[in-house]
């Protein structure tokens, strides 16, 4: 169904590095990788979904492929007209074009536009905000608030910017009156209705909408977003759609793209993707929305562990910390929840997150109803074991040998030895092979060893790196 | 929605993006109109600058061409200053209010909640019109000798004799406490009844006084007539204002009002005696003070004015409402031009300070990262300087004059501002909306100047209003200390001035101290106010 459909803009690599930084000299220590070489196409027409746990980076991806910040890397190429370039090269950028520093970009790559080529880019593209408060100047009416973007663009008319501002306000199930009137007035989804009049306003090809429904209530949200399809249909917008929640994307996304720390791990049709998730984090996701739906129950997934912190992703497969699927290595025959406890011990024993005081601390508060005698070490092993979900015997003795000496070594307060321990029985190849994106079905692709795809893909947007 | 006449407007479907060219951007309404004014503020100076004296002593306008009095008026560099940050008061600070009458009649009904807050904005607007029209009223506060160390008028009353300043001091007081008891006793009926009556007495008092200032002052320049016949129609003009009040307002005005009128006069009447027989027994019988007749020897007394058996002493008369100072230049003009003084101070200082704390506050809290840190470094440097320093080390060179000190002052006090403004811009430059306005294609000057800076403009203006009781002091306090110009009547030169004829000339010094102590009360009053009103943090 992509085939017959022009793409609009396809995203490669994009990455978004915020530097961390040291002292007054603004020394670089480290570095946050908010989105870290996401590749996506959004074609003509369509809605395309980005779904994600806040703190994934689906926000920053917005922000950086519409360059309202400065990606660290990567391409946003856009298949629309180029708008043209009027900037005069500064003497620094001609200096840098002679020594060959610029690197070079397409013409019609969207992160090597001009300032007047972004300017008028602006035009095509507008955005929509998760919070309809502050997404108002307190100090503007709605209307100058709506027209701001025409004078932007240089309608100077001013007869003409009210009348075109009144007319939007109407179509958008407000009133023309409501022009005078100031933000604080209107309700959340008067002002989201408000934020999608503005958006509309330059006519835009695309319109990325940031979480748009996600602080109004239910009740509301479903009358915003058949609004937004309404106008979707009538004025052929693209739209990227970004939200936590499966069940608005489900209500109005025609394909998917699931992310999760910074990468992108799944794209499929929305149909196909709740169908038949293929990603162990999609899965995951899809089980923790509320269903009326039997039929969808029952994945019996839950996440454990913490989301990790994207200043230092983990490696592999970055979801192997959390996945529940994640692989067992050959000599090894746990159940799989088994496995998944041990491994989330050694990720805790590894970052330092037990010792030996702390399991005292945990027996003595199981034992506290019946606080007689001393903690035994005993005691502590246990204490230490249910801590973790861990039985007192695994089902695989040369697993269990590693876990007893790896509780008995913290319980010394080696962690050290404890952790080699385990990283020696309890490694999976998801931690050392980053999975590749693999094509199951002809619009689906999902990144995980597990998946068996029909072709190894480069990139999400394969389809258009083909022709 | 899709009727015909919906189809007629212009809809944003139908612009055709590839024939319109961005242009430049003019200037709005405003601007326009405040650089023409300024064109003609800068004309007039370097007429005087170039042409009508050429030397850098700013001379008479018009005597060189044989003009006469009042057309004559030797502008001088803080006279230019205070026309120039006049008009940015007009067109930044009132026009706006204007603009967006809603608002401010908002701001107003909150402001107005809280009474103190009522009275220092009433006595700021009076101290602002008696700064620009009071020394053309009042006239320059010149020496004259028949008359030197005159008190203040006095009258007989039934319980002895009262002079006019202790009268109204006495009388302010005593209708404080009226109100406050009544406000205490019965606060439901009789007030409310007499509120009407008093929102009436009030615009009849504030037509006339507004009539009387301006056509008074234009009858004194223009010499056309006396100050009665300004006050005649002033009062015409006053009573006309409070009675089309009456009748427009709807509020029946009867019996009600009536018994309500008589009850807090005959109240007001009761404290007054209370309060005058107070005065009596304490100042005059207690610390055997006898604050009528002028005790500092009189050159020349009228004859009408002597005080009978009270030797050389003298009463004062109404030539010299208020009385005379040691050199018997009349303590109204005196009021008056310490008035324009500390309005100068107060205006100029604020119109340096306040581009300066927005320039900086806000190009450091948008800009951050170095920039950031090198302005407020900057600004905590300038913090530890204080600005009396750098007065006392400037006189020195350039002399001592107003001048000097507003530019000084103004140019050392912004530090406080810029800081209050820099993290106010941090917060609202991570909103969605100025987002939102990058995102529709707003470049930076923009976003600084239609988003930013309207939303910080409370804050400076909060910030400033707080900040000018701080200059009107530090003025006085220049004055003294003696580093003052010595020429200039301003209050804080004639309270140090007159201050060593106490006890004898009490009024001398009193007077200026008084009002010099209400318009800084009034000031702090109205900025602790203005914050509560206008602080952004509290109405979201
Ligand atoms: S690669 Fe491994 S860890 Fe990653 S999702 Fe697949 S099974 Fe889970």
């Amino acid at each position: 169904m992509s085939d017959d459909r022009e793409p609009v803009l396809s995203v490669r690599g994009l990455k978004k590095h915020y530097p961390v930084t040291k002292g007054i000299l603004r020394r670089e220590v480290g570095r946050v990788k908010a989105v870290d070489g996401i590749d996506f196409t959004l074609y003509e027409g369509e809605t395309l979904g980005l779904v994600g746990e806040s703190g994934c980076g689906k926000s920053t991806a917005a922000t950086s492929l519409l360059r309202l910040e400065e990606p660290t890397d990567g391409e946003v190429i856009y298949h629309g007209e180029v708008p043209e370039d009027t900037n005069r090269k500064t003497p620094m950028e001609k200096l840098r074009a002679i020594r060959g520093e610029e690197e070079a970009r397409e013409p019609n790559d969207i992160v090597g536009f001009s300032r007047s080529q972004l300017k008028r880019f602006r035009r095509k593209a507008q955005m929509i905000f998760q919070n309809p408060t502050g997404s108002f100047d307190p100090r503007m009416s709605v209307g100058e608030s709506v027209a701001e973007p025409l004078l932007i663009h240089g309608l100077d008319d001013t007869a003409e910017r009210r009348e075109i501002a009144e007319d939007l306000l109407d179509r958008v199930g407000l009133d023309a009156d409501d022009y005078d009137r100031y933000p604080h007035e209107f309700s959340g989804g008067q002002k989201q209705r408000v934020a999608l009049a503005r958006a509309l306003v330059v006519n835009p090809e695309f319109v990325v909408a940031d979480e748009p429904v996600s602080a109004l209530d239910v009740s509301i949200q479903s009358e915003i977003l058949s609004l937004m399809r309404d106008l979707q249909d009538r004025f052929g917008l693209s739209m990227l759609f970004i939200s936590h929640d499966m069940g608005v994307i489900r209500e109005i996304c025609d394909r998917v793209a699931v992310m999760y720390l910074g990468e992108i791990v799944e794209v499929a049709p929305t149909e196909e993707l709740f169908r038949n998730p293929q990603h162990p984090y999609t899965q995951a996701l899809l089980a923790s929305i509320p269903t009326p739906d039997p039929r969808q129950r029952g994945l019996g997934i839950e996440l454990t562990g913490d989301v990790p912190s994207p200043d230092n992703p983990p490696s592999g497969c970055r979801f192997h910390t959390r996945c529940p699927k994640v692989i067992q290595p050959d000599d090894l025959d746990l159940p799989q929840e088994q496995f998944r406890r041990a491994l989330d011990f050694r990720h805790q024993v590894e970052g330092g997150d037990v010792d030996a005081d702390g399991a005292a601390e945990l027996a003595r508060a199981r034992r506290s109803d019946a606080a007689t005698g001393d903690i035994t070490r005993d005691d502590r092993r246990r204490a230490l074991r249910a801590e973790f979900d861990l039985p007192d015997e695994l089902d695989d003795p040369t697993a269990e040998e590693s876990v007893a000496a790896a509780v008995d070594s913290v319980l010394d307060d080696d962690l050290e030895s404890a952790a080699d321990r385990l990283s020696d029985t309890f490694s999976t190849v998801c931690e050392r092979e980053k999975p590749a994106l693999e094509r199951t079905d002809e619009d689906h692709v999902a990144a995980c060893h597990l998946v068996d795809g029909t072709e190894t893909v480069e990139t999400a947007t394969s389809e258009v790196a083909d022709d | 929605m899709a009727t015909s006449d919906a189809d007629e407007r212009a809809r944003f479907e139908q612009v055709d993006w590839d024939a319109v060219e961005p242009s430049g951007g003019g200037f709005g309404r405003r601007s326009a109109l405040f650089l023409a004014s300024l064109a003609v503020v800068l004309a007039a100076f370097w007429y005087d600058f170039a042409v009508a004296s050429p030397d850098p002593l700013f001379y008479n306008v018009g005597l060189a061409e044989g003009l006469e009095a009042p057309f004559t008026w030797d502008v001088r560099g803080i006279d230019w200053l205070f026309s120039v940050s006049l008009l940015v008061f007009v067109f930044y600070v009132l026009y706006p209010m204007y603009e967006n009458l809603d608002r401010t009649k908002a701001y107003f009904a909150e402001l107005t909640n809280n009474r103190p807050a009522t009275f220092a904005l009433g006595y700021v607007t009076l101290f602002f019109f008696g700064g620009v029209f009071g020394p053309l009223l009042a006239g320059q506060p010149s020496p004259d000798i028949p008359a030197t160390s005159r008190p203040p008028v006095s009258a007989a009353t039934p319980l002895g004799r009262v002079d006019l300043f202790s009268l109204l001091v006495v009388g302010s007081l005593c209708a404080l406490a009226t109100w406050g008891l009544l406000d205490r006793l019965d606060r439901e009926r009789e007030l409310g009844s007499f509120g009407d009556v008093a929102r009436v007495l009030l615009r009849v008092g504030l037509g006339f006084l507004a009539t009387f200032t301006l056509v008074g002052t234009v009858f004194n320049v223009f010499s056309l007539s006396s100050f009665r016949t300004a006050a005649g129609i002033a009062a015409v003009v006053g009573v006309a204002w409070g009675l089309r009040w009456a009748v427009l307002s709807g509020r029946s005005f009867g019996f009600e009002q009536l018994r309500a009128t008589a009850l807090v006069l005959a109240a007001f009447g009761l404290v007054l005696v209370v309060g005058i027989e107070l005065l009596q027994v304490v100042v005059y019988d207690l610390l055997q003070f006898d604050p009528i007749a002028g005790g500092a020897s009189s050159t020349s007394c009228p004859a009408y004015a002597e005080a009978p058996g009270r030797g050389t002493t003298c009463y004062g008369t109404w030539d010299y409402p208020l009385g005379t100072a040691r050199y018997g230049q009349g303590l109204i003009p005196l009021v008056f031009t310490g008035m324009r003084v500390s309005l100068q101070v107060a205006l100029i200082c604020s119109m340096l300070i306040v581009p300066l704390a927005t320039f900086v506050g806000t190009v450091a809290g948008y800009v951050g990262g170095v920039v950031d840190d090198l302005l407020m470094s900057y600004t905590d440097i300038q913090q530890t300087v204080p600005a009396i320093i750098v007065y006392m080390i400037t006189i020195h060179v350039y002399g001592r004059s107003l001048f000097v000190l507003v530019v000084v002052f103004g140019l050392f006090s912004w530090a406080g501002a810029a800081r209050l403004v820099r993290s106010e811009v941090i917060q609202r430059r991570e909103e969605d909306f100025v987002t939102a306005a990058r995102s529709a294609g707003a470049g930076h000057w923009r976003i600084m100047g239609r988003h930013i800076l309207p939303n910080v403009s409370n804050t400076v203006l909060t910030s400033v209003t707080r900040q000018i009781p701080n200059l009107i002091l530090a003025e006085a306090a220049i004055a003294f200390l003696a580093l003052n110009n010595i020429m200039l009547p301003s209050w804080g030169e004639t309270i140090s001035s007159q201050l060593k004829y106490i006890p004898d000339g009490w009024w001398m010094s009193t007077i200026p101290v008084i009002v010099l102590s209400v318009t800084v009360l009034s000031f702090s009053v109205l900025g602790d106010a203005l914050r509560d009103v206008l602080d952004p943090r509290s109405d979201s």
